[in-house]
């Protein structure tokens, strides 16, 4: 495992040391889901992230004062507030007010095929790490988040606050969350379109099985509606390989039916399928401006993270 | 063209062809269930190749299926007969040998035919359609004379035509082959074919080198024949006496399956016999003497025996005495019954006699005859030493021994008596013994003589050696010593016995008595019925040397071994056994009964005879020396030690009986089984070296063919030069006739040519060409009895020996037949098994169905 991890680490994470390496177990999903408790995955999740690079993202984006808070590695010597060390010994970074509050929507998919789990960790699971990292990070970024969680239909919205304690609400929200009944993902994407009203950052976060025209036509609605989209594309990836071998009855979660299959003579055509569906979506993202991230739920979760600091960053570009 | 199946049963295995089918469906029972969440790339796929993937199973599995079939169908080894396919199929190279019954049970003859004639045809057909251009071919004829190979090597089939070619000279060789009259073993066929099979393939390598030599396609050839197939056939009637005894299958067919499976020779039994063959043959035909007297009437006993299944009526058995029919006689026989006749017969010529006894015939003509060669002479000259005469008459040794071999003056009795004895004394005796003069005697009579000289005992020797005949009549004058020093010679010289003493009864209430050992020794026919018998007890004896004599009989109570050989090993004809006087005239007991105790050791210089317990002693022993025979009767010839001569009535007939059998000894084994050579010794000095011998014709009733022998020079230890006729080639039954022709001798005007001449007065008295004659039978014990051994139940006696069983005509029917042999296809099924295993493998793999 050690060395699985070591390789995981890659080549960002060569010079950070001993204990970057250990804190980047962490953000692997088998290690996270053993843990019961959310908030402490997104932490670990964030905070090991965080650690292996060499820029605190903690600084934000704001340029007018606004209150101190205290120094964490990674954070530049230049906001540090010297005379208040003067005065306290203590060593704090001086904080800025928000000039652009970005809001953040976390809009997860809670479909009954998103329990689908060939290991230890479930889609669902999956995507409740990402999302809770997220909102970890984009908290601590001092930036607003909601979270939207939907099966047909969006089953529980939680408005967007960059409060520290909205955090609690939102882990305690995907603590909570149960898979739920068949996907509806076409009709959700226009839903939320209507609903967040305020432009900002739409992270979805679903398996995507559904009609991927509707699913695109959802997306570039989002767009339409001037916000940033992100598509992380949650797959087991059992999914993604097809690596059975014997006779076995497929039962179709979501009420898909069932077909007795040697594996073995299909899985070619299944393969194809899957490759063409997934370019069909990457296709009507590319068009639609959209940042498509396939995810395995065997992969480790800085993936996740840094698709969002990058489109984080564009956006503030702008 | 059709199909058959050699082992047809295994196809009831063919159903197993559905197992591929049984495990889908099992597979397909036992699958996991599998939640699957992205179910509609899976839809998708299934629905864009559900008929792709139908064909592909449906395929995989009937290659599956096909294969298991294949396997079933090769197992079960297919053969296809007639057609182009079934010749293209089995053109392979052959190695064919074809072995022929050739025993006398082949001359039975059914449907007009016999069974050799229809093996000829059978092998013909072999020869033109099995045969074809390149194989090759060996013909083996199995008889009497064992196996035969009419081609030393094997002959290379070298045209397809059978009009042209090696067909052609071995279609016309075959025609030429012969049945033989004697047995043959199934066993020595096939030795003799697994010792045939190697020259196949050293004609081979000659070939190839030839070839190679020639620059060409040398190696090609051989490494096509290299596989050649080897088949051989064997054409038999199935007789059950050429592959199994009443025990079972004959030890020498042991290891023959496994050899002949070792050189990958594939065995057809062709079945050419009669279904159920009847048989009956003539299976004895005797007398009491050889020697009979010109113009007495003998008496001859004929057995015919049944092998027929049912009772046989009216057949008729007739006796020919020099080709002349004599007397016949109907007889009925049951099934397996054997009948005896009693014939009469009379001789009117000295010479030599030919009679034959013949049954009427049936199917196997060849043992319905029977000959029996005798020879009748006048006189049969006995030449009696007597070596305590005496004025009185009674008192003499010989007196009475005189008496019983030529019995007074009764015409009627003199008439029909052959012996003459002569009687001389012991001080006559180097007179008698002179030069030739001891040729003239039939057998020589020494009665208590004291003892002997050297150059008698040598002569004796030499007399014996060449065919005469000794009698020892022992008694008091003899001396012990010089005859166990002289005579006995430790076991080497004349006397069959050492003397070990005398031995007296003792008391007067004792003495001993004669007991025979058995009564079927020509010595004692005479006492051989149960009202005889009382006959032979009745003399008594009171004093006998005791002679100690090597048996050959093995075990029980044998002093020490035999170092004789068996031709030279004493018989113990009779005994004494010890009694008292209470017992005389008692009903004769057995041998071991009515014993009486030890009477407490006899009187005088002897012992008491054997007591309880111990071995009786021998009374009357006999041996062969040489060509002749040795007697020693163990007591006196006259009264001195016995009252034989006075008071038994079985005198006269034992003596006579004793000298008769004696004086045969010297005469040649005239009576003969097929294949037993003819060997005859004469002087050198008497005959020219060439012989002119008349062999019987095929047919008995025909004339023989003459062939000229050349006798061979042999020289003996003591006698005088010496040739030898030996003629083993007695092939055919029937009489043989050697004719010698006399130095220098030219027939007078009045000399009678031929071989009926007056030879009484010894063999040595002729001056014109003498005539001998053979008689030769056929071996009725094995080959008369036709009965038919059954295919499976030689193969349950020699499960070893792996055959196809062919019976003859059954060729025109199709499958198993001779003239189209079926093709084997399971090498080809092989191949294709081969052939699918492979397409199976890569379906597979190309159709996914193999995990990677």
């Amino acid at each position: 495992m050690a060395d699985r991890f070591t390789a995981l680490g890659g080549a960002g994470a060569a010079g950070a040391g001993e204990s970057a390496e250990d804190v980047r177990r962490y953000l692997d999903p088998k290690t996270l889901v053993k843990l019961a408790r959310l908030d402490l995955v997104a932490r670990l999740v964030v905070e090991g992230f965080v650690t292996g690079m060499h820029q605190s993202p903690y600084h934000g984006f704001s340029i007018e004062f606004a209150e101190h808070r205290e120094y964490s590695p990674g954070d530049d010597l230049k906001h540090i507030d010297w005379k208040v060390y003067g005065r306290t010994d203590r060593y704090y970074i001086k904080q800025y007010e928000e000039e652009t509050n970005l809001v953040a929507y976390l809009v997860l998919d809670t479909s009954e095929s998103m329990k689908y789990a060939s290991g230890e960790v479930s889609k669902l699971q999956y995507g409740c790490f990402i999302a809770a990292s997220l909102a970890y990070l984009i908290i601590n970024q001092q930036d607003s988040v909601g979270l939207s969680l939907f099966d047909r239909t969006v089953v529980k919205q939680v408005p967007p606050s960059s409060h520290a304690s909205h955090l609690k609400l939102c882990l305690h929200e995907l603590n909570r969350v149960q898979p739920g009944g068949d996907s509806g993902i076409g009709d959700v994407l226009h839903d939320v379109a209507e609903r967040f009203l305020r432009k900002g950052l739409v992270i979805v976060i679903s398996d995507l099985l559904g009609d991927p025209e509707e699913i695109l036509v959802g997306l570039r609605h989002l767009r339409h509606r001037k916000h940033e989209v992100i598509l992380f594309h949650v797959l087991d990836e059992f999914e993604l390989a097809f690596p059975f071998e014997s006779m076995a009855k497929f039962v179709g979660l979501e009420n898909m039916g069932e077909e007795l299959v040697n594996p073995l003579s299909i899985r070619k055509a299944y393969l194809e399928e899957l490759a063409s569906y997934q370019e069909a979506l990457k296709r009507g993202c590319r068009a639609s401006r959209i940042d498509y991230v396939p995810m395995d739920t065997s992969q480790p979760l800085d993936i996740a993270l840094t698709s969002y600091l990058a489109t984080r960053q564009e956006m503030k570009l702008k | 063209m059709s199909l058959d199946f050699l082992n047809p049963g295994l196809l009831r295995f063919l159903p197993l062809a559905a197992i591929p089918v049984l495990l889908y469906l099992f597979n397909r029972q036992r699958h996991k269930r599998v939640e699957w969440a992205a179910m509609t790339f899976l839809v998708r796929a299934l629905k864009k190749n559900r008929r792709r993937l139908k064909i592909e199973n449906l395929l995989l599995l009937a290659v599956r299926m096909a294969v298991v079939a294949l396997i079933v169908a090769a197992i079960a080894r297919p053969a296809i007969t007639g057609g182009g396919l079934s010749k293209a199929l089995a053109d392979r190279r052959k190695q064919v040998v074809i072995v022929l019954d050739g025993s006398l049970s082949m001359r039975h003859v059914d449907d007009g035919k016999t069974a050799f004639a229809r093996a000829q045809d059978a092998a013909a057909r072999i020869v033109r359609e099995r045969l074809k251009k390149d194989d090759q071919v060996g013909v083996i004829v199995v008889g009497a004379a064992g196996a035969r190979l009419v081609y030393e090597s094997p002959r290379l089939v070298d045209d397809d035509d059978p009009a042209r070619g090696l067909k052609a000279a071995l279609l016309a060789d075959l025609k030429e082959l012969e049945p033989s009259h004697g047995p043959a073993d199934a066993a020595k066929a096939f030795q003799a074919v697994i010792r045939y099979l190697p020259r196949f393939d050293a004609g081979e390598a000659e070939e190839a080198a030839r070839a190679a030599a020639a620059g060409g396609a040398g190696a090609e050839a051989e490494a096509a024949r290299a596989v050649a197939a080897k088949e051989v056939y064997f054409i038999t009637d199935m007789q059950r006496s050429a592959f199994a005894t009443e025990r079972g299958v004959r030890d020498s067919m042991l290891g023959i399956g496994r050899d002949l499976e070792a050189r990958r020779a594939a065995l057809t039994i062709v079945d050419v016999g009669a279904e159920e063959p009847d048989n009956v043959a003539v299976t004895g035909l005797e007398t009491q003497d050889e020697i009979i007297g010109v113009d007495i009437t003998f008496k001859l006993r004929a057995t015919v025996k049944s092998f027929a299944r049912r009772p046989l009526k009216n057949l008729m058995v007739s006796l020919y005495v020099d080709d002349v029919a004599r007397e016949t006689k109907p007889i009925e026989l049951e099934p397996g019954e054997e009948g005896e006749l009693e014939l009469y017969a009379v001789a009117h010529k000295p010479g030599p006699l030919k009679v034959s006894v013949d049954v009427s015939s049936d199917l196997l003509a060849s043992d319905n005859r029977r000959h029996l060669v005798l020879e009748a002479r006048e006189a049969l000259q006995v030449l009696v030493v007597d070596g305590k005469p005496a004025p009185d008459f009674g008192w003499g040794e010989t007196d009475y021994l005189v008496i019983a071999l030529a019995p007074g003056d009764d015409s009627q009795i003199r008439r029909r008596n052959l012996l003459k004895p002569t009687v001389i004394t012991d001080a006559q005796l180097d007179e008698q013994i002179q030069g030739a003069e001891l040729a003239r005697y039939s057998v020589v009579i020494l009665a208590n003589v004291l003892s002997l000289t050297d150059t008698q005992v040598e002569r004796l020797e030499t007399y014996v050696r060449d065919g005469g005949a000794l009698l020892f009549f022992l008694g008091s004058q003899v001396d012990q010593a010089t005859y166990n020093e002289k005579l006995w010679k430790g076991g080497k010289g004349l006397l069959p016995g050492r003397i070990a003493g005398l031995r007296e009864a003792g008391a007067a209430d004792r003495f001993f008595r004669l007991r025979a050992e058995e009564f079927r020794h020509p010595v004692l026919r005479s006492f051989e019925t149960p009202e005889d018998r009382p006959l032979f007890y009745e003399p008594t004896f009171e004093k006998y040397l005791a002679l100690e004599v090597e048996e050959p009989a093995p075990g029980a109570g044998g002093g020490g071994a035999a170092p004789a050989a068996a031709a030279s090993a004493a018989i113990v004809v009779a005994r004494f056994e010890r009694r008292e006087l209470a017992d005389a005239g008692e009903r004769p007991v057995g041998p071991d009964g009515g014993r009486p105790r030890d009477g407490g050791g006899g009187a005088g210089a002897g012992e008491a005879g054997p007591g309880p317990g111990s071995p009786s002693d021998p009374a009357l022993v006999e041996r062969r020396f040489g060509r002749g025979r040795v007697a020693v009767f163990a007591s006196s010839a006259g009264k001195d030690w016995n009252d034989f001569p006075g008071r038994g009535r079985s005198y006269v007939p034992f003596c006579s009986r004793l000298v008769s059998y004696l004086a045969e000894a010297g005469t040649a084994r005239r009576n003969l089984t097929v294949g037993e050579p003819i060997e005859l010794v004469l002087p050198a000095a008497e005959f020219t070296r060439e012989v002119l011998l008349t062999v019987p014709a095929e047919d008995q009733d025909a004339g023989g063919a003459q062939i000229e022998r050349s006798l061979e020079q042999i020289s003996e230890e003591g006698g005088v030069d010496r040739v030898r006729l030996f003629h083993p080639e007695t092939w055919r039954p029937g009489v043989y006739e050697v004719r010698f022709k006399r130095q220098g001798a030219r027939p007078g005007p009045g000399a009678a040519p031929g071989p009926r001449r007056d030879r009484g007065t010894g063999p040595a008295a002729e001056t014109d060409d003498r005539v001998e004659l053979f008689g030769v039978n056929v071996d009725v014990r094995e080959e008369s009895d036709l009965t038919r051994i059954d295919p499976s139940n030689l193969r349950e006696i020699a499960p070893e020996l792996k055959f196809e069983h062919v019976r003859d005509g059954a060729e025109t029917k199709g499958a198993g037949g001779l003239g189209d042999q079926p093709a084997e296809l399971w090498r080809w099924l092989l191949f294709a098994l081969l052939g699918l295993l492979v397409v199976e493998s890569t379906l597979a793999c190309h159709f996914g169905r193999k995990a990677t």
